[in-house]
């Protein structure tokens, strides 16, 4: 059963970005899971701005006209980030790190370090990033 | 993004706040740009203020050092929060900027 889920759709438009990272940390905060602390705020959070802007620059091609859906669904154990696109999706999900003067291409793979599991679905019609956070993964996400 | 401009010699130093993220990147560029186009080829990025920088404001950062190092110049950070931090690691950029404690060091290093 789970303690918080919310759902709904936002602009593609970039002036969004910070009011969806402060509605991270405030959901966090108001949980007072033990799990949900300080880090896992900030990786969520930054999680969910990373997809957005993906959705934003690369699915919407900047046209600020088109939705992205957003859910969050939290319980004792884990918590569940979903955003959703018109994109095409992302085939064989498997980010890599571009070289380091390479000026793009980041995002995904950062996902990718923060998250406990990432995986880019379609269904109903729509490109859905479906990022997991486990409470109690200890993985180093910097080693 | 706020950012306030100090010239120390050669270096420009930028004490930035807020966010380097999609929404305020452009205001960075502009700035930045701007200065480069006016000579300057140092630069102190302070991040004393700033909360959180994503990909693109990552982008920002390697295109301004890009810009600079063409002309023999430098792009050092001061000042990066834990979550900053985290970010410049888990993408390896603590490799290709020089990363101080604080901003007069950056600024001075320029000296060496």
């Amino acid at each position: 059963m789970s303690l918080y889920h919310h759902s709904f759709s936002v602009k593609s438009d970039p002036h969004n970005i910070n009011s969806l990272r402060q509605w991270i940390s405030e959901v966090g905060e108001k949980l007072e899971l033990s799990g949900f602390c300080r880090k896992a705020r900030f990786h969520i959070s930054a999680s969910l701005v990373e997809a957005v802007d993906n959705a934003i620059f690369h699915a919407h091609k900047g046209m600020k006209d088109n939705l992205i859906d957003i859910s969050f669904t939290v319980d004792t154990q884990t918590a569940i980030l979903e955003v959703a696109d018109n994109g095409e999706g992302i085939k064989n999900f498997s980010p890599k790190l571009v070289s380091e003067y390479e000026e793009h291409g980041r995002g995904l793979y950062i996902i990718n370090q923060l998250m406990s599991e990432v995986q880019s679905v379609f269904k109903n019609g729509k490109h859905h990033l479906v990022m997991k956070y486990n409470f109690n993964d200890k993985r180093v996400d910097n080693e | 993004m706020n950012i306030k401009i100090q010239s120390l010699g050669g270096v420009k130093v930028l004490h930035c706040d807020g966010s380097l993220d999609a929404d305020t990147v452009e205001a960075f560029k502009e700035v930045s740009y701007k200065l480069i186009n006016e000579g300057t080829n140092n630069f102190v990025i302070d991040c004393t203020e700033v909360q959180f920088v994503d990909s693109i404001g990552l982008g920002a950062l390697i295109s301004l050092l890009r810009r600079v190092r063409e002309k023999e110049g430098d792009v050092k950070i001061s000042s990066l929060n834990e979550d900053v931090k985290t970010i410049f690691e888990i993408t390896r950029l603590h490799r290709l900027f020089e990363i101080s404690a604080d901003w007069k060091t950056a600024a001075k290093s320029f000296n060496r």
